[in-house]
């Protein structure tokens, strides 16, 4: 039978419950908009029957786990994409054409310009727009490539920085590890720390692709997704490491500063790459753009660039210019004075052929044409000197010599001028010799030094008698409009480039947007499990402490009856 | 449903921030009057808009090439319009000629006629922008020029000579030049400049251009070389490099003769210079030869060798009947005439095509631009409804967040 002093206890232990009920309200109360609270509920239980009154048996996380593990897989691709959308869209903005100053705008400037040299040969300053124009047209191919180089080189860094940002959460996560066994063994109350872990895991997600493990004393162990390999065991952490990669520099087509690569270490102290596995994440989206989309579109702006310079170069070679040479140097130095042209190292390539040389007096006056055969396959750049320097029509009028550095180099004697045209076989665009553009890559692409110094030089006619004829002015302007591969022009070739760019970030903002809204999704389902409602809890708050107020009273009624039955028992 | 409260204050946050931010890129959008300002707002349509773009810029240079074309086939007519003039008037000299008694008369003729021929040369001269309209494709030097009789009697201090004119290797002098005997003095100075040969060479009516070449051979002591090119033209060369010659005190001015005696000589080439309107090549600058008649050859015909024969007649530098011949040099003027009214309907239809393709290219660059905002302009009547729909949706989200905020139970408490 309970007696007056059982009440007494059970109305202590319900005030000692509902203040510890207050308690947790309190807490969900003030950490309403903590990032990464979990809400808790007061966990209270009726006592046996031996016992009266409730006891508060702790708090409750209001948390789903499989919610949470969705979560962090869906945020892993979100942030890929995310990452991947930043970068597209400032490779947008490089070929944007839009505001009139984009590429295509200098390409269509420089074969306007061309065009105009085609009807007027004769003005000087016709010629000097066109090189104005080459000039402004390879200096934007140049920008173009060169913007693209440093966005590697800040994805790079963004890498490393993402790197630095794991490895604190690793060690993190570890630690909170350590800390929530600690306190699960004490029977205390972790519940803070497991939210810490949660955020923190989530934020590793968004950074990295991973998978969890829950172990048995309460601690999560973390893997990479792809490849396995153990992120977090238990309490300890394994970082991520940075190594400069010699196969990967920023500019893939020249040597540079080399872009690092991910490196892991085992516990047994083996180093693997890991870059390879890395695909989704803020890294994984940022390794994609870094060390596949940029380079695809480097190499393809380097390829159209070289286009330009080789069918351009092919051209302009067949024709003369205003004014002549004195001297001229090839703009390539081969690795090699005798190995063959097409085996000395040269950017381009020729085929058998003939090169026809012209002959002025200091006037002016065409004196002399003569021609040179050579087989590129047989023939070095000692050869083709020597072709020059012996040809029988060549009598004391100029001179070929090769450089130091393996360049061929032709000189008028005193009194003579020259020009190089007509050339069947691409020798000059082999060597970069009077060819209009010159460059081994997009990154050297520009015009040649004889072109800046002397606009005239410009050939417009292939006609050395008639040097403001127009026929090689007309086929490069022409070229405007030829399928230069058979199949595109040099504008559907740019503009397949602007489009691949358009359409990745298209893509990217497509997935983003339907990811977003997965995520969305699953973080109402979250929230709405596990966020704070403030009116949820003033309800609450009122609910405990009339509940509280109610055992108060208990203790009083008690009291009350405890007095009457003393005053009873002293008037007996 | 739970609602709790941070979910409630974020997801509006996102609301807003997300209304505002479609708000900023519509605004963005009518302020520069384009639906499409990246690329990847439509790709496919941005690359149409810049195929367009291309087309428009390559149409705007054929428009201004074709206009280049038209004003020097404009100045080719007008050229060509006044040297009909100019044969018109010869004709009628021609014919006062055949009616004319007085040696003055014929000299004051004559001296209109070789006005005449300058003033056909000045036109042959014609340039725009330093290009000659008859010049071939050469723009130096001048393409034309022309010489008073006699002008070069003397050959003075030439390592190489080559006569101007062909002479029909089969014709004597007498018949070509209609001249009598005479010699000239052939003089040799070595690189010192002193004269170490002076010989009086003759020459007769009855020689050939190849026994003028022999004479000079035989008698010129092997310091000089003379030869005849297949076209009748006369040279002389040094035999010893440093060498030079002079030819003077020449009595029949044969050598006057040779190097194009008071005749235009023509310094353009055979080809011509043509500019390109879409794959049509337009001729604008024609050889001078195909429209003068080719000023080297006295067999030539044309405008200024038919002024010229004219010019002979009147000065009786041609021997026979006056009257005969001057009805004769009509004819030839008459044939001239023909000749340059082709030309000039020629000139014409070549305006005509041009003013055509002119006319298309600039129909099609209009259609192309107005094409270009159909793709990638923005209809401002719909986007000034747009936008004050995303006004309200903007306003509306802001008023529900502030709503929903303002629910709670700590107003009531």
């Amino acid at each position: 039978m309970t007696g007056l002093r059982d009440i007494l206890l059970g109305a202590k232990n319900g005030m000692f419950s509902f203040q510890s009920a207050l308690q947790i309200v309190s807490t969900n109360i003030e950490n309403a908009q903590t990032e990464g609270y979990t809400r808790q509920t007061p966990l209270l239980s009726p006592l046996p029957p031996s016992q009266v009154g409730v006891i508060f048996e702790g708090a409750k996380r209001e948390r789903l786990d499989f919610l949470e593990k969705r979560m962090r897989a869906e945020i892993q691709t979100l942030k890929e994409f995310e990452t991947q959308k930043e970068f597209l869209s400032r490779i947008e903005a490089i070929f944007s054409d839009t505001e009139g100053s984009g590429l295509l705008n200098h390409i269509n400037d420089f074969f306007n310009a061309y065009e105009e040299l085609s009807t007027n040969p004769e003005n000087p300053s016709v010629r000097q727009n066109v090189v104005l124009k080459a000039i402004a047209m390879t200096s934007a191919f140049r920008e173009s490539a060169e913007s693209l180089v440093q966005m590697r080189l800040e994805a790079d860094k963004k890498i490393e920085d993402t790197v630095k940002e794991i490895n604190q959460l690793l060690n993190q996560i570890a630690t909170l590890n350590k800390k929530i066994a600690e306190l699960s063994a004490a029977r205390e109350n972790a519940n803070t720390l497991k939210d810490q872990r949660d955020l923190a895991i989530r934020k590793l997600s968004e950074l990295v692709d991973i998978n969890t493990f829950e172990t048995e004393n309460g601690m999560i162990n973390v893997y990479l997704r792809r490849g396995g390999h153990v992120l977090v065991d238990k309490d300890r952490a394994f970082s991520l490491q940075l190594q400069l990669d010699p196969s990967n520099p920023a500019n893939p087509l020249e040597n540079s500063q080399n872009l690092k690569k991910i490196k892991y270490v085992d516990g047994k102290g083996n180093v693997w790459d890991i870059t390879p596995f890395i695909i989704s994440g803020a890294l994984g989206g940022t390794l994609k753009i870094r060390d596949h989309f940029l380079p695809e579109i480097i190499t393809k702006i380097n390829n159209l660039a070289r286009q330009i310079i080789e069918i351009i170069g092919k051209i302009h070679s067949q024709g003369v210019g205003a004014t002549h040479f004195s001297s001229v140097i090839s703009s390539y130095s081969a690795s090699d004075s005798f190995s063959p042209i097409n085996s000395a190292n040269l950017p381009f390539t020729a085929s058998s052929g003939t090169i026809s040389i012209a002959i002025y007096d200091e006037n002016g006056n065409l004196i002399k044409t003569f021609l040179i055969s050579y087989d590129p396959n047989v023939d070095g750049i000692a050869n083709i000197a020597n072709f020059i320097n012996s040809s029988p029509d060549n009598t004391g009028y100029i001179t070929a010599q090769i450089t130091p550095d393996k360049r061929l180099k032709i000189e008028a004697n005193a009194g003579y001028k020259f020009d190089i045209y007509n050339d069947t076989g691409g020798l000059s665009v082999a060597l970069g010799i009077d060819t209009l553009f010159v460059g081994k890559n997009v990154f050297e692409f520009d015009v040649a030094q004889e072109f800046k110094e002397d606009p005239l030089r410009v050939s417009s006619s292939s006609d050395p008698a008639s040097p403001f004829n127009n026929d090689i002015a007309n086929r490069i302007s022409a070229l405007r409009e030829e399928k230069i591969d058979g199949a595109r022009t040099i504008a559907d070739i740019y503009l397949e480039i602007q489009n691949e760019v358009a359409n990745s970030l298209n893509s990217a903002n497509a997935e983003f947007s339907a990811r977003q809204l997965a995520v969305n999704t699953l973080e109402a389902q979250i929230q709405e499990r596990s966020g704070v409602s403030l009116d949820e809890e003033f309800i609450r708050t009122i609910q405990y402490q009339r509940a509280f107020e109610a055992s108060a009273r208990i203790v009083r009624i008690t009291d009350e009856l405890i007095l009457t039955i003393l005053g009873l028992v002293g008037g007996g | 449903m739970r609602v709790p409260t941070r979910f409630l204050f974020e997801t509006r946050k996102d609301a807003i921030v997300k209304n505002q931010d479609i708000l900023f890129n519509f605004q963005k959008k009518i302020s520069s009057g384009l639906k499409i300002i990246r690329p990847s707002d439509s790709p496919a349509e941005y690359s149409v808009a810049r195929g367009i773009e291309v087309h428009i810029s390559k149409l705007a240079r054929d428009i201004a090439d074709s206009s280049e074309a038209l004003t020097f086939l404009q100045a080719k007519e007008e050229v060509l319009a006044r040297v009909s003039d100019l044969l018109a008037q010869a004709k009628l000299y021609a014919e006062r000629g055949i009616d004319a008694q007085s040696s003055e008369e014929f000299a004051s003729l004559a001296s209109a006629v070789e006005e005449m021929i300058k003033q056909a040369v000045d036109l042959a001269n014609t340039s725009i922008r330093g290009r000659f309209i008859f010049g071939g494709s050469k723009i130096s030097p001048t393409s034309n020029s022309y010489r008073k009789p006699y002008e070069d009697r003397e050959i003075l201090d030439q390592e190489v000579w080559s006569a101007q004119k062909g002479v029909e290797p089969s014709k004597t002098l007498g018949e070509e030049f209609r001249i009598k005997e005479g010699k000239f003095t052939l003089e040799v100075k070595d690189p010192s400049g002193n004269t170490i040969f002076t010989k009086d060479i003759s020459y007769f009516d009855g020689d050939r251009i190849g026994d003028l070449a022999n004479r000079i051979n035989t008698e010129g002591g092997g310091l000089v070389l003379a030869s005849v090119s297949p076209d009748g033209k006369l040279r002389i060369i040094s035999s010893t490099p440093g060498f030079k010659f002079s030819i003077k005190q020449d009595t029949m001015g044969i050598f006057a003769e040779f190097g194009g005696d008071g005749i235009p000589e023509y310094h353009g080439d055979n080809s011509s210079f043509s500019i390109e309107i879409k794959s049509a090549m337009v001729r604008i600058s024609t050889p001078g030869k195909e429209i003068f008649g080719d000023p080297s050859r006295s067999d030539s015909e044309g405008v200024l060798n038919t002024l010229k024969n004219l010019l002979d007649i009147l000065r009786f530098k041609k021997e026979g009947n006056t009257q005969e011949l001057l009805r004769s040099a009509v004819l030839d003027i008459e044939k001239a005439y023909e000749k340059l009214n082709s030309e000039r309907a020629r000139v014409g239809a070549e305006i005509s095509f041009v003013q055509g393709k002119n006319n298309l290219l600039n129909f099609i660059k209009t259609q192309d631009s107005i094409r270009k905002p159909d793709i990638e302009g923005l209809d401002m009547a719909s986007a000034s409804v747009d936008l004050t729909l995303k006004e309200s949706v903007t306003q509306a989200s802001m008023i529900v967040a502030v709503r929903a905020f303002e629910l709670t139970l700590m107003r009531f408490l």
